[in-house]
């Protein structure tokens, strides 16, 4: 699967490493989230985990790209 | 089992509403789902308000957590109105124009707004006086800027701080005054509320604490100062309120339900009758020992809408219980807030509080009930993974900063 993750939107809550730790981590400096793998690659095994991280981020800043 | 809802209404169109509606889809619910909302936007994250969209540097339209089009594709009823009444004997919601709305299950996320300045503060509804609530609210803000040199704002809690911080990198002159002995001081310990007084000043602003605004003076038709309760005058072309919020639980009071400080929920975010919840500002929800807690936070919001969506769809059926978390942002520093330091007796530093990288952790008794980190978001997603897990985190490796406290948290088996 496909995903965009906009730092520039980014609150820095934690709430994506908390749905799918395997997928997103933060920077330590200020918390931004970034991605453990690459973006246009997600494993399906992860689909779960990152439908819940793009439904609880606050700023919504995760985005579904496929189907 | 239950009988499964068909219609299902919301009423208020932000950031709870939204996350109920898209847990109700997600969870598979195919009823209808009518969202009202009183104001012409979809829904949209307020955050950014007391921050980037006052000075320009983020537009209102940004901040919109969903199109008109996605929230079609979700197979939502939007309307605006004004919701006047609930006839609950009739399961209906009626507007301002006399449509009637008929519900299985009835959401109350209608917020809360800004309190507005005491009337007896002479000049308080004077042109340039203004609350940050609503998108129009930081664009009007944002329009009257270039032709404001000073500003005072009134009130030292998150709002007041972040509005101050955000137009003083901006260049207007700001006075900040606060009625406590230090800023935050509801929500957060003293150190965290003069670190604060200290970054403030770092970026120009004159922080005057222990006092308040008497009255906004005026010449001719527009704002010229604020005078304070020392009796000192601070020039101001804009004023700013940010003395807190208030629920909008009128709607539910006057259908009779239980309103105390908010619209009073149970511990599945239930109110008074079963049928109606609440989530969000609106709602306070009663604890397991009769205290109240009403968490005016993104986080309550999108968490409690969740649940509540989820549960209405019938997909869970547990109480409610989320650790609640927070963030600020002061100028380009962070700060964020795990659980509930607010209940603390007892206070452990971890890192150099007068430095822009500490954290507090607070405890009650012996017990770790929560943390505010200052730039440092792995404390602060450590304490959350404690409480969430439901272990305590002693005090003694709290301070020590030769432990990662992330990775011990990531070891922890899940409790409770």
């Amino acid at each position: 699967m496909k995903i965009k993750l906009d730092q520039e939107k980014c609150v820095s809550g934690g709430q994506c490493v908390f749905a799918a730790p395997e997928v997103f981590d933060q920077r330590e400096e200020d918390g931004v989230a970034i991605l453990l793998m690459d973006a246009d690659d997600i494993p399906e095994d992860y689909r779960d985990e990152v439908i819940e991280a793009i439904d609880i981020c606050p700023a919504r800043a995760i985005e579904l790209c496929d189907d | 089992m239950t009988k499964q809802p068909r219609r299902v209404v919301i009423v208020g169109a932000g950031q709870a509403a939204l996350s109920c509606l898209t847990a109700l889809r997600r969870a598979g619910f195919d009823g209808t789902i009518t969202l009202i909302g009183n104001e012409d936007t979809p829904p949209y994250e307020r955050p950014p308000l007391s921050k980037k969209v006052l000075t320009g540097a983020q537009a209102g339209e940004d901040l919109h957590l969903i199109t008109t089009q996605g929230l079609a594709d979700l197979d939502i009823d939007c309307m605006r109105a004004e919701v006047c009444t609930i006839d609950r004997d009739a399961k209906c919601i009626v507007t301002d124009d006399g449509t009637r709305v008929s519900y299985d299950e009835l959401v109350l996320a209608t917020g809360s707004r800004a309190r507005p300045l005491p009337a007896s503060i002479p000049g308080a509804q004077a042109a340039g006086v203004y609350m940050v609530r609503t998108i129009a609210d930081s664009e009007a803000i944002a329009g009257h800027l270039p032709q404001a040199r000073s500003c005072v704002v009134i009130g030292g809690g998150f709002i007041g701080v972040e509005v101050a911080a955000a137009l003083a990198v901006h260049g207007v002159t700001i006075t900040l005054l606060e009625f406590a002995e230090h800023l935050l001081a509801r929500v957060a310990p003293a150190e965290l509320g003069h670190w604060v007084e200290d970054k403030l000043t770092k970026l120009g602003v004159t922080v005057k604490t222990g006092t308040s605004a008497i009255e906004i003076t005026r010449t001719q038709d527009a704002v010229s100062a604020v005078r304070d309760s020392h009796g000192d005058e601070h020039p101001a072309d804009i004023v700013i309120a940010g003395i807190g919020g208030m629920p909008n639980s009128e709607l539910a009071e006057a259908a009779g339900l239980e309103v105390d400080g908010g619209v009073v929920v149970n511990e599945f975010l239930a109110t008074s009758d079963p049928h109606i919840h609440a989530i969000g500002d609106c709602a306070i929800e009663r604890q397991h020992d009769g205290t109240f807690y009403r968490c005016e936070s993104v986080q309550a919001a999108q968490d409690q809408g969740r649940h509540l969506g989820q549960s209405l769809a019938g997909k869970i059926s547990t109480p409610f219980s989320e650790v609640p978390w927070f963030w600020s942002d002061i100028g380009t520093d962070k700060i964020q807030m795990a659980g509930r330091i607010d209940l603390a007796t007892t206070i452990v530093t971890r890192g150099d509080v007068t430095s822009d990288s500490f954290s507090l952790f607070g405890y009650r008794e012996d017990t770790f009930v929560g943390s505010a980190s200052v730039n440092r978001t792995f404390d602060y997603m450590a304490a959350r993974m404690f409480l969430a897990k439901g272990h305590n985190l002693d005090h003694t490796l709290a301070e020590d900063e030769s432990v990662d406290l992330r990775a011990e948290a990531r070891k922890l088996p899940k409790g409770r």
